[in-house]
């Protein structure tokens, strides 16, 4: 009954609401802008660094012998379907990841923190949406080609086509070089260090290890999966098949157990992406941060503008709140339905505002930012990218909920605990 | 006609054999490295090491040496610049320590690595030890200016070097007139001249050494400048050192 009614006086009162669901409707608008650009950078951020880390789930090997060559491949191929993850891309690699691998060109030398050997059989189609600002992302005939980044590319002086000496060392710890040519130059902020990347035939060529060896085998997980949770269906598919280290949730926690438990051979390890570098978890909480203090504060000036516009609405329905009141309507009814409307208030403040709130991002979306090392990370190809997380509606909806709540308990109390003889008598 | 045939048999297949690749490559090493090697005294030097880079400049660095060969130790402190004054490298056991005096921190470093960002390695002052790390591969006679020399190709027996493989010319004397420095696909990474040595005792010390880096360097005005280190070892001597200098409480000691 409370409900019916507070529908029917929302809607014969439009007129009144129209100034409140103008605030909640720009609320709801800029909540969701808030949280839709947050979604993307975040999603930037974490494709990014997936990207980098051989995905969002990845199984390493450790050894005494420091081989971190993954012998058992078929076996993890196998588990990474038998698991069940929604994978989106899967990535096969040879990483190299001593501290002294250079690039020279002439005469200038840039340390790369990461030289990345990709089978391009396995993941040419993620390789493709890196954001290349010239050449291209397939490989030549020879395979003797690098891909660097835009920074790397500055500091060096090189653009592509240009012959580059990739210095590394073999893995019996002499030092090698090899000829390549630049084959693509890509946008990245080189906030996880300079990598490249390469043909994984070619760079283990160069180290002297095994013709079709690889370190890393990652699966890139599919929107909105978990990345804990995907690491853990895979380690249990894993399970009896490879020896395997506990799950662990961080690098730290590793580098702890195998201190306290020396490897005596090699012993497989899956990791979310999460767990191999604390930046990213730090960099994305610390977006989320900002966003939730600059939502709470929105919600606070919105709730007290809705505050004031109530007490007006329940001035002027005094005689109305009489008449309910004569009828027999109780107080806590009476509120109620004051509640509801506010609620009807905000659940169509909020589809409204999130549609306008979407159509905007969806502009900006179009809109080509300057790029810079620190915008870079967060942009594709200067860019922002247009997510629109479930999580996002509800956040819009509950924000405005709460702000239209908040904004009428009060008044509503007040309006309701009038005498109904008072109220009848009141003339607006 | 008989006795001829045995005659240039007897004589041509060792020299054959010499020219293609040494017998006793081994000998020829360790002969290399005795000329350079104080296994019956101690020995200590000034080492001035300038860095040149195209179009930035020079940098100075002054280090004193100390070595006992006998036990494969070493010292090398930095005098100047004063910004690096009182860092020290100390060889001693299997590990080669780097001492900050600024964080009074020692960490393990290593041979193969660039000696204080020039181009010289921590190895380049350290005892020769050519015959334990290399082995001749191919030996020709080559002209090196007004030299005679015998260009000896060497290629790595274990990883405890920093180049898998490199050519030396050496005179007859068998002291090292220049050497280059290859990668392990045979791409050159270094130069090194010594035109100049010095005798000290019964032994021979370089006085100046030039090394070339064959992949840094800068275009300038149209020709292409490599970086360059010239080292310069004045004051050897054979003096007997203290103990105490090969130890890592000597090198705090010294830095503070």
């Amino acid at each position: 009954m409370v409900l019916s009614l507070a529908w029917r006086n929302f809607f014969r009162q439009r007129h009144r609401y129209r100034v409140l669901a103008a605030a909640l409707v720009l609320g709801a608008v800029v909540f969701s802008l808030l949280f839709g650009v947050t979604a993307s950078l975040n999603q930037t951020v974490r494709e990014k660094a997936a990207r980098y880390f051989s995905g969002d789930v990845v199984v390493l090997s450790w050894e005494p012998s420091n081989d971190h060559l993954l012998k058992a491949q078929k076996q993890i191929f196998a588990a990474i379907k038998q698991s069940g993850i929604d994978v989106s891309a899967l990535h096969r690699r040879s990483v190299y990841y001593g501290a002294d691998a250079q690039l020279f060109f002439n005469g200038s030398s840039l340390i790369q923190r990461r030289v990345i050997g990709v089978d391009f059989s396995v993941e040419q189609n993620d390789f493709d949406r890196m954001d290349f600002l010239s050449g291209t992302p397939v490989p030549s005939k020879s395979r003797e080609d690098v891909w660097v980044s835009d920074d790397t590319a500055r500091r060096l002086h090189v653009k592509t086509g240009d012959l580059v000496v990739l210095m590394v060392k073999t893995v019996e710890g002499y030092s090698n070089t090899i000829n390549l040519k630049i084959r693509g130059i890509f946008a990245d902020s080189s906030f996880f260090g300079f990598a490249c990347y390469m043909d994984y035939k070619v760079l283990n060529r160069a180290l002297g290890r095994p013709v079709d060896a690889v370190t890393e085998i990652g699966a890139t997980l599919g929107p909105g999966t978990s990345q804990e949770d995907a690491a853990e269906r895979l380690w249990h598919a894993l399970k009896g098949k490879v020896p395997l280290l506990p799950l662990m949730k961080t690098k730290d926690d590793i580098d702890a157990f195998t201190g306290q438990h020396p490897l005596k051979h090699k012993e497989y390890d899956v990791l979310p992406l999460t767990s191999r570098l604390k930046q990213i978890n730090d960099l994305t909480n610390g977006i989320t941060a900002v966003n939730l203090l600059l939502s709470l504060v929105f919600l606070i000036v919105v709730t007290i503008g809705v505050f004031n516009t109530y007490q007006m609405i329940v001035f002027e329905r005094t005689r109305e709140i009489g008449t309910m009141r004569a009828m027999g309507m109780q107080r806590p009814s009476l509120i109620g339905v004051f509640l509801a409307e506010s609620a009807y208030l905000g659940l169509v403040s909020s589809v409204v505002g999130m549609l306008i709130g979407a159509g905007v991002l969806a502009l900006l979306s179009q809109v080509t930012f300057p790029g810079n090392a620190v915008v870079d990370m967060f942009l594709v190809k200067g860019h922002l990218v247009w997510v629109w997380p479930w999580q996002n509606v509800l956040w819009v909806v509950l924000g405005m909920l709460a702000t239209g709540f908040f904004g009428a308990v009060l008044p509503a109390w007040k309006g309701a605990h009038q005498k109904p003889v008072d109220a009848l008598r009141h003339d607006a | 006609m008989k006795f001829f045939s045995v005659l240039l048999l007897a004589v041509g297949l060792p020299m054959f054999l010499a020219a293609e690749v040494p017998a006793n490559s081994k000998e020829i090493l360790a002969r290399i490295d005795r000329q350079v090697t104080f296994m019956d005294s101690d020995y200590s030097a000034q080492v001035d090491i300038v860095q040149k880079k195209p179009e930035e400049g020079e940098s100075f660095t002054r280090v004193a040496l100390f070595r006992r060969d006998r036990d494969s130790e070493y010292l090398i402190m930095v005098l100047k610049p004063d910004s690096d004054k009182g860092k020290g490298y100390l060889k001693i056991g299997p590990n080669l320590w780097l001492y900050d005096p600024v964080a009074r921190r020692f960490t393990v470093t290593s041979a193969k690595d660039r000696f204080q960002n020039s181009n010289a390695r921590n190895s380049d002052f350290t005892r020769s030890s050519l015959a334990e790390d290399y082995k001749i591969v191919d030996s020709y006679p080559q002209k090196l200016g007004s030299l005679d020399t015998t260009v000896y190709v060497l290629q790595a027996i274990h990883n405890n070097v920093t180049f898998p493989r490199t050519k030396l010319w050496v005179t007859p004397d068998h002291l090292v007139r220049m050497s280059q420095d290859f990668s392990l696909s045979g791409q050159l990474l270094r130069t090194t001249a010594i035109p100049t040595y010095q005798k000290v005792g019964n032994r021979y010390v370089p006085y100046k050494m030039v090394i070339i880096d064959q992949l840094r360097g800068k275009e300038v005005n149209g020709r292409f400048e490599h970086e360059m280190t010239q080292i310069t070892i004045t004051k050897p001597s054979l003096d007997p050192l203290p103990n105490i200098m090969f130890t890592q409480t000597y090198l705090e000691k010294m830095a503070q």
